[in-house]
């Protein structure tokens, strides 16, 4: 507890407690600085063993260390721009582990001096300085991002003080002692400050005692070299002696390489030559085994390569590898793998290298100046004596080609000769001036000089030539040759004019005589008489041209082709056909592949062609450049070669498209005209003017059973008689050239009477002579219209009847009346007869009598029936009067019918001899069969007709003798009631059958019916009704009726 | 039995004379006319049971006399006998019962016909 009073007490406690602690501090400084003291003496004393600044420091640290003070021993550089820290004695693990956290390593490191105080004011001041807090140092040391772990460096190193004291050595700072520790102060100053003063003087003995051992090896080192220089000097001199005295490479080259690698103790030396192309420095020799090895792989490097060698034959310099570890330009030799130094120097003599040298020792450095000078001496000393050798190599070689040349020469010119004189060619040569030097007896016969006249003479002289056209002198060829150096051939129209004048048509050349140097030594001319052959040359020039415009020209093409189908010759025409514009386009396609259409018969044309060795007029279709196709007819041979071989076709090739498409049209043209001539229903007869068959179409076929093939060429009448009969007519027309018409021409035909309507045409067109016969089968047109006059004919008898029945009916009615009274006032039994036969005296008995016996009361009775027909026929006529007022009324037909029968049954007539009763009836009739419109009786008169008329006829018969029956039939058409009425009887024949509806047609005896009844019926039904009549019947087949009347009313005219 | 009268009227002369003379043999008092006006002059004095009579006359025709005498003589019957076989008896003598529904159409083959009916219309009288 403190109070104020004891306060002046606390202070001076305070201030004692304060100066205890002083003391105690200086007490422990002072300990402290004895400590140091006696740890810097003890260093001191260890450091006058030390020989080196390694072993300085090492005393120093160790003792310091046991005082727990770290040392560093900072360098500067020359410049004292820099420290770096040289001798340090922190552990290596702290070290490390300071290293990763600074990112500094401690060796490399160099600060500065500028930048830290602390450094700056030892070194420039030469000051000894405390540091109180080593942080700040460090950080100046330091890069800033280690700034934060100053503190821990500090920690680590245990460097929280320092004292740096200047290491001088002659009064220069060479370095700084820094001491680092937690004990230091102030005080420790002084003490450091000696020490490193001693520390100086110590590293500065060790340096100079480095320097005088240095001194000494050195001296050591030049003795060594000199004895050296001595060797070398000696071997060179033995190198030289061999090289001059060898003359043989391989010798010189390898002596010189042992000489060499044995006197100077080296590794490896080896020689390298240049080829021939430059290109290569080749291995020639090579010490022990691995030259050997090397020669034998024929071991090389490329000149201006990555190798010494290459390198150094390529700039021709020396090239030196001190160590061939460093040297970037070097060829790693595997051979060789002890060489540490190696020196290359290029082998020069006379101004060009020609090789190199490499010298290789197991030593880095091997080499210095004076090696090099001294080997670059000898491998120059052995260029030269290669070339030396070289040379003389090739005198002697040279001697003996020249010897050997000349034995050819001598030779060759004995053949020459020989080979001149028996030529048929002649032969004559001049020298550089033009003049004969030389000449054959072929020269000598052409041109009538002899060789000893003509030699030395001028070549136009002896050589007269003049053109054959214009008879002008021709040039000189031999000037020519000699002019241009090249060889001449002179024109083809040359005449040479002999000594005597004779001339020869000459073909010739000349050229150029060179000697080894490419020099002209003259000239030499070869000609001979072309007389006979210019003559043929030129009858053949003109054929070709003959043959060759007509190849050209041809409007055909022209061909020639290998069997396989390569083109070989195409001329314009055919390449033109082909749609291309040129021959060489033309080649690119072949035959087999592309030419044809794949429908195009190539093997049907080989083997053709084959066969026969020739084809003509072969036709394909070849598609063409575009892609179209055109047609074409090909006549071509097979060429054979001596064996039979087919070497090609030629052929020619006509575009016969259009052709062919004109004959298609042409045929289809033809083939449509004869479909329509045969399709014609008449008679169609082409005839010429000599009146044979041109034309026969398929219904002349059909009438008169002839073909066609029989009937063409045929005359006329031959093959149509009844035709003959118009030959007339024929001749008519094409005379006339007018159309000739005959109708209705009948004949006789299979019984029955035909009609024809002949027409004769002339052709008119293109001078054709001939006619066309036209024939057409009238006959139902003339039957038609025969019903139709007829028909007329009735209707206007009809009309006539009408207004004649009443005048004629009279006057019969007056004649039969008065038959009939005749017939009772003689026969009968009446009062007035009795009366008036007494009154003559006789009577009626006695009468009758009379008229029997002369059969009086039967003619009576035929006036009577005379008159009866005649009437008939009155009352028939009238049928055929135009329908007068409609007095049409729906009927059913089949009530019709019945009331017929009914008719028949009770009709009788004292002729007929038919009983109605016993011919069956069979009734089909449709049910609910409409009614028609009609005229009643009509209907009837018609039914009845017919069934009268069935009747008489079954009573002569019926088929197969069954019993007479009618069948009677209705049903329904569409717009028609139809009828029919069959009997089975005998039937009629075909040609009674179209007859039946024509009027007063009959087949009865002349005074049974009269022939009208059908043809009435016909009217009736198909005039007044407009309905339909028709009859099928055959012979024992019974007939049958077959009537149809419409559902509606029409009109009739 | 009282003895029929028939006329006959017909301009033709063969005929009407056959005819006459026919009746005549068949018991008939039987005269003829040429033309219809005569014949109704002579009805007047003398009148006749039956008439045969012929539609194509000079003056008036055969139709016209049968409307007239059957106006003045509703007991006579009539029958057409006709040269024209188309002939249709007009509307109204069809209905006439005294006109025989027969026509008959020269030339008669048999005259017994003509008898026949007259009989059969008299006695129906």
């Amino acid at each position: 507890m403190k109070d104020k009073a004891s306060e002046p007490f606390t202070q001076e406690l305070d201030e004692m407690r304060q100066r205890i602690t002083a003391l105690e501090t200086v007490n422990a400084i002072y300990k402290q600085s004895k400590q140091l003291l006696q740890t810097l003496n003890q260093a001191s004393v260890a450091m006058i063993q030390a020989l080196t600044p390694e072993e300085i420091f090492t005393a120093v640290s160790e003792e310091l260390t046991r005082i727990n003070l770290t040392c560093v021993v900072l360098l500067t550089d020359e410049k004292q721009e820099s420290l770096s820290p040289k001798y340090f004695n922190y552990p290596t693990k702290i070290i490390r582990t300071a290293e990763k956290l600074t990112g500094l390593r401690i060796e490399a490191f160099s600060t500065l001096i500028e930048a830290t105080d602390a450094f700056k004011q030892v070194v420039w001041d030469k000051k000894t300085i405390f540091i109180e807090d080593s942080k700040d140092t460090l950080q100046n040391i330091l890069l800033k991002p280690s700034w934060q772990f100053v503190n821990e460096v500090v920690k680590l190193l245990n460097i929280p003080k320092a004292i740096n004291a200047p290491l001088l050595i002659e009064d220069e700072v060479f370095g700084i002692f820094s001491v680092q520790g937690a004990n230091l102060s102030e005080a420790d100053v002084p003490t450091i400050t000696t020490f490193a003063h001693q520390m100086a003087a110590a590293w500065h003995k060790s340096q100079l005692f480095e320097q005088i051992n240095q001194d000494i090896a050195k001296r050591k080192k030049t003795e060594e070299t000199l004895h050296q220089r001595h060797t070398q000097l000696q071997t060179a001199a033995e190198v030289s002696h061999a090289a001059s005295s060898i003359l043989v490479i391989d010798k010189l080259i390898n002596q010189s390489v042992t000489l060499i690698c044995e006197r100077f103790n080296l590794y490896y030396v080896g020689l390298f030559l240049i080829d021939k192309k430059q290109k290569y420095a080749v291995l020639r020799a090579g010490t022990g085994e691995s030259g050997s090895k090397m020669i034998a792989q024929e071991h090389r490097l490329r000149v201006g390569g990555t190798s010494m060698i290459g390198q150094c034959v390529a700039q021709s310099e020396a090239r030196i590898a001190l160590d061939v570890g460093e040297e970037a330009v070097r060829f790693d030799n595997p051979l060789l793998p002890l060489t540490r130094s190696e020196l290359a120097l290029p082998m020069r003599s006379r101004g060009q290298t020609i090789g190199a040298l490499t010298v290789q020792s197991t030593e880095m450095a091997a080499f210095d100046t004076t090696h090099i000078s001294v080997m670059q001496t000898m491998a120059d000393q052995i260029a030269i004596a290669i070339d030396n050798a070289n040379l003389y190599a090739e005198v002697q070689q040279e001697l003996a080609e020249r010897e050997l040349a000349e034995e050819k020469l001598r030779k060759s010119e004995e053949n020459l000769r020989i080979t001149l004189n028996s030529i048929g060619d002649a032969v004559i040569a001049t020298d550089t001036k033009g003049r004969v030097v030389r000449m054959n007896p072929a020269a000598e016969q052409l041109t009538g000089w002899t060789f000893d006249e003509a030699q030395g003479k001028p070549l136009i002289d002896v050589f007269h030539i003049i053109n054959a056209k214009t008879r002008k002198l021709a040039e000189n060829p031999a000037a020519k040759v000699m002019k241009t150096g090249e060889i001449v051939t002179l024109a083809n129209h040359t005449t040479l004019i002999a000594k005597d004048g004779t001339e020869h048509q000459i073909a010739d050349s000349g050229a150029p005589i060179q000697d080894a140097d490419d020099n002209t030594s003259g000239v030499v001319l070869v000609f001979r008489d072309v007389s006979a052959e210019y003559q043929m040359r030129e009858a053949l020039r003109e054929s070709e041209e003959r043959f060759r415009s007509i190849y050209e020209n041809a409007t055909v093409g022209i061909y020639r082709t290998t069997p396989e189908g390569k083109i070989l010759m195409a001329n314009p025409a055919l390449v033109k056909m082909i749609g291309y514009s040129s021959f060489e386009e033309l080649k690119k396609r072949n035959l087999d592949e592309q030419w044809y259409d794949p429908n195009y018969p190539r093997e049907e044309f080989k083997r053709l062609i084959e066969k026969e060795g020739k084809l003509i007029g072969f036709s394909s279709i070849w598609k063409k450049s575009d892609g179209t196709n055109i047609i074409v007819s090909e006549s071509a041979k097979a060429l054979k070669d001596a064996d039979g071989n087919i070497l090609y076709y030629e052929g020619i090739a006509v575009d016969i498209t259009k052709q062919k498409h004109a004959e298609r049209e042409l045929a289809r043209a033809k083939n449509y005209i004869d479909n329509i001539i045969n399709s014609m229903p008449s008679v169609l007869i082409g005839v010429d003017a000599e009146g044979n068959v041109t034309q026969w179409n398929h219904q002349a076929e059909q009438v008169t059973g002839l073909k066609i093939k029989d009937a063409l060429g045929q005359k006329l009448g031959e093959v149509f008689p009844r035709l003959s009969l118009e030959m007339e007519h024929i001749k008519t027309t094409m005379r006339k050239r007018e159309v000739q018409e005959n109708a209705k021409i009948p004949h006789r035909m299979a019984g029955e009477t035909r009609y024809e309507d002949v027409t004769i045409y002339p052709l008119l067109t293109n001078g054709v002579e001939g006619v066309v016969i036209r024939i057409d089968d009238v006959t139902e047109q003339v039957r038609l219209e025969e019903m139709m006059i007829q028909s007329e004919k009735m209707l206007s008898i009809g009309g006539l009847a009408a207004g004649m029945a009443h005048e004629i009916n009279n006057p019969l009615a007056g004649m039969m009346q008065n038959a009939e009274v005749l017939r009772n006032r003689l026969t009968g039994d009446i009062p007035a007869n009795h009366r008036a036969a007494e009154a003559v005296g006789t009577d009626i008995a006695t009468i009758r009598a009379y008229l029997e016996a002369r059969k009086l009361g039967v003619m009576l009775d035929n006036i009577r029936l005379s008159g009866s027909r005649a009437a008939k026929i009155v009352q028939n006529m009238l049928s055929f009067a135009r329908k007068s007022e409609s007095k049409f009324a729906p009927h059913a037909l089949d009530d019709l019918l019945d009331r017929t029968v009914e008719l028949a049954h009770t009709d009788y007539n004292l002729k007929k001899n038919y009983d109605f009763q016993q011919i069956r009836i069979v009734r089909e009739y449709e049910e609910d069969l409409p009614k028609v419109p009609c005229e009643e009786t009509k209907i009837q008169q018609v039914f009845l007709n017919i069934i009268k008329n069935g009747a008489e006829e079954m009573v002569k018969g019926t088929h197969g003798n069954a019993p007479p029956q009618f069948t009677l039939r209705t049903y329904k058409e569409e717009t028609m009631a139809c009828v029919e009425i069959i009997d089975n009887g005998p039937g009629m024949s075909e040609a009674v059958r179209k007859r039946v509806f024509e009027p007063f047609f009959t087949t009865k005896p002349v005074d049974q019916g009269t022939g009208l009844g059908l043809s009435v019926s016909y009217f009736i039904i198909v005039e007044h009704h407009g309905g339909e009549m028709s009859v099928e019947s055959s012979l024992k087949r019974g007939t049958k009726f077959i009537i149809k009347l419409p559902f509606a009313i029409r009109e009739q005219i | 039995m009282k003895t029929i009268r028939v006329l006959v009227l017909d301009d033709d002369k063969t005929v009407r004379e056959s005819l006459t003379a026919y009746l005549e043999d068949m018991g008939y008092e039987a005269w003829a006319m040429v033309d219809a006006e005569s014949a109704l002059a002579h009805l007047a004095r003398v009148p006749a049971d039956a008439a045969i009579v012929d539609i194509r006359l000079p003056g008036m025709n055969g139709e016209e006399f049968i409307r007239a005498a059957h106006e003045h003589w509703p007991q006579m019957v009539f029958l057409v006998y006709t040269g024209s076989p188309t002939f249709q008896s007009p509307t109204d003598i069809r209905g006439f019962k005294r006109v025989s529904k027969q026509i008959f159409v020269k030339p008669l083959s048999d005259m017994n016909l003509l008898h026949l009916e007259i009989q059969q219309m008299v006695k129906k009288r």
